[in-house]
């Protein structure tokens, strides 16, 4: 992909896949490093993202890397070597189904609201201050909705992990 | 044993539990992991560090020390192949045949043209190759390459090269000049 459209794409999403990393990773380095090389995979020029499907691509790249993260770091905790390889050798697609798993558990399993303030944070990557407003509730109501879903979530696929 | 920050820490507590925690702290969780990042810096930096003003110098530099080291890391004597005084063969010529019968060690090319690699490693893995631009064809480069090792793996090295592009789509190996190398002065 050519420079100047990554330049475009860079400025027009950066701020929103950070905010997706540092909500998944917590770690202000680390989802920087998740977001750049998201922007020097393209670089490199091997996928070529069609007009309407690029926000969803990055954001999908992000939730997938920090899963990824997640998971390694979580096994170098447990330093349990016989999990070690089975979670290093997850590829793409691999994550790309688990992350699919993921969003189908949050559509049978969850509330309809809920459902939206997942769907608003993960997939379009909205503030907590843009779902206040779209839900018509409070900040801190968001947070309490999103805390629910996610220990939800790691319960359901990962209940000694992430 | 890894240990996580406070910060990390409080985070994935206040997740677990938010009944514990007044709103004003919460609050001021959700302005630190939303506050507004400065992405022309950060554009800067990531261009700095993926800069492609490197000198064709530079970069081979940089691509022979990446392949000693690797080469050094795995302690390992390679077979090597000269194959620097090969002529450029048509693909399937019998001497370029006669080095794809299934190698089963690691085989280091010397300066040899990526169409030349690519008429080796295509052969072995049952792949064809095509060229989308001419340039790369006659890219001489300095690589190992384990025969045992999956086709990705290989591609995914040759890919970290400046100025170069392949990918795998239904059974043929595709090769594409990047805009890097038409962006340097």
């Amino acid at each position: 992909m050519e420079k100047m459209e990554i330049q475009r794409l860079f400025m027009q999403h950066y701020a929103k896949m950070l905010r997706v990393a540092r909500t998944l990773l917590c770690d202000e380095q680390e989802s920087e490093d998740v977001v750049s090389d998201i922007f020097a995979h393209l670089l490199r020029g091997r996928t070529v993202l069609l007009p309407g499907t690029e926000e969803g691509y990055l954001l999908t790249s992000v939730r997938n890397q920090c899963l990824k993260r997640l998971r390694h770091e979580q096994v170098k905790r447990d330093a349990r070597e016989v999990h070690t390889a089975d979670v290093l050798s997850g590829d793409a697609d691999t994550q790309d189904e688990r992350m699919t798993d993921i969003v189908e558990f949050v559509v049978s399993h969850l509330s309809e609201q809920e459902q939206r303030i997942f769907h608003l944070r993960f997939t379009q990557g909205c503030s907590y201050e843009e779902i206040a407003a779209a839900e018509g509730i409070s900040r801190v109501a968001v947070w309490k909705h999103l805390s629910h879903t996610i220990r939800a979530i790691k319960k359901q696929f990962n209940p000694q992990k992430l | 044993m890894m240990h996580l920050d406070d910060t990390k820490r409080l985070f994935l507590d206040m997740q677990e539990h938010p009944e514990n925690y007044a709103d004003g702290q919460l609050e001021a969780m959700m302005a630190d992991l939303d506050r507004e990042p400065d992405t022309q810096a950060a554009w800067q930096r990531f261009e700095a560090t993926h800069s492609s003003g490197k000198t064709s110098a530079h970069r081979w530099l940089r691509i022979a020390a990446m392949f000693a080291g690797v080469m050094l890391m795995a302690g390992i004597i390679f077979a090597a192949i000269r194959l620097v005084s090969m002529k450029r063969q048509a693909p399937g010529s019998t001497e370029v045949q006669s080095l794809t019968t299934e190698p089963t060690s690691p085989v280091c090319f010397d300066n040899v043209t990526l169409d030349s690699i690519l008429t080796v490693v295509a052969a072995h893995y049952q792949k064809t190759v095509t060229f989308r631009d001419e340039a790369p064809r006659r890219m001489t480069l300095i690589m190992t390459w384990q025969p045992d090792a999956p086709l990705a793996d290989l591609l995914d090295r040759l890919n970290a090269f400046d100025g170069l592009s392949l990918f795998l789509q239904n059974d043929t190996i595709f090769v594409i000049q990047t805009n890097e190398e038409e962006d340097q002065p």
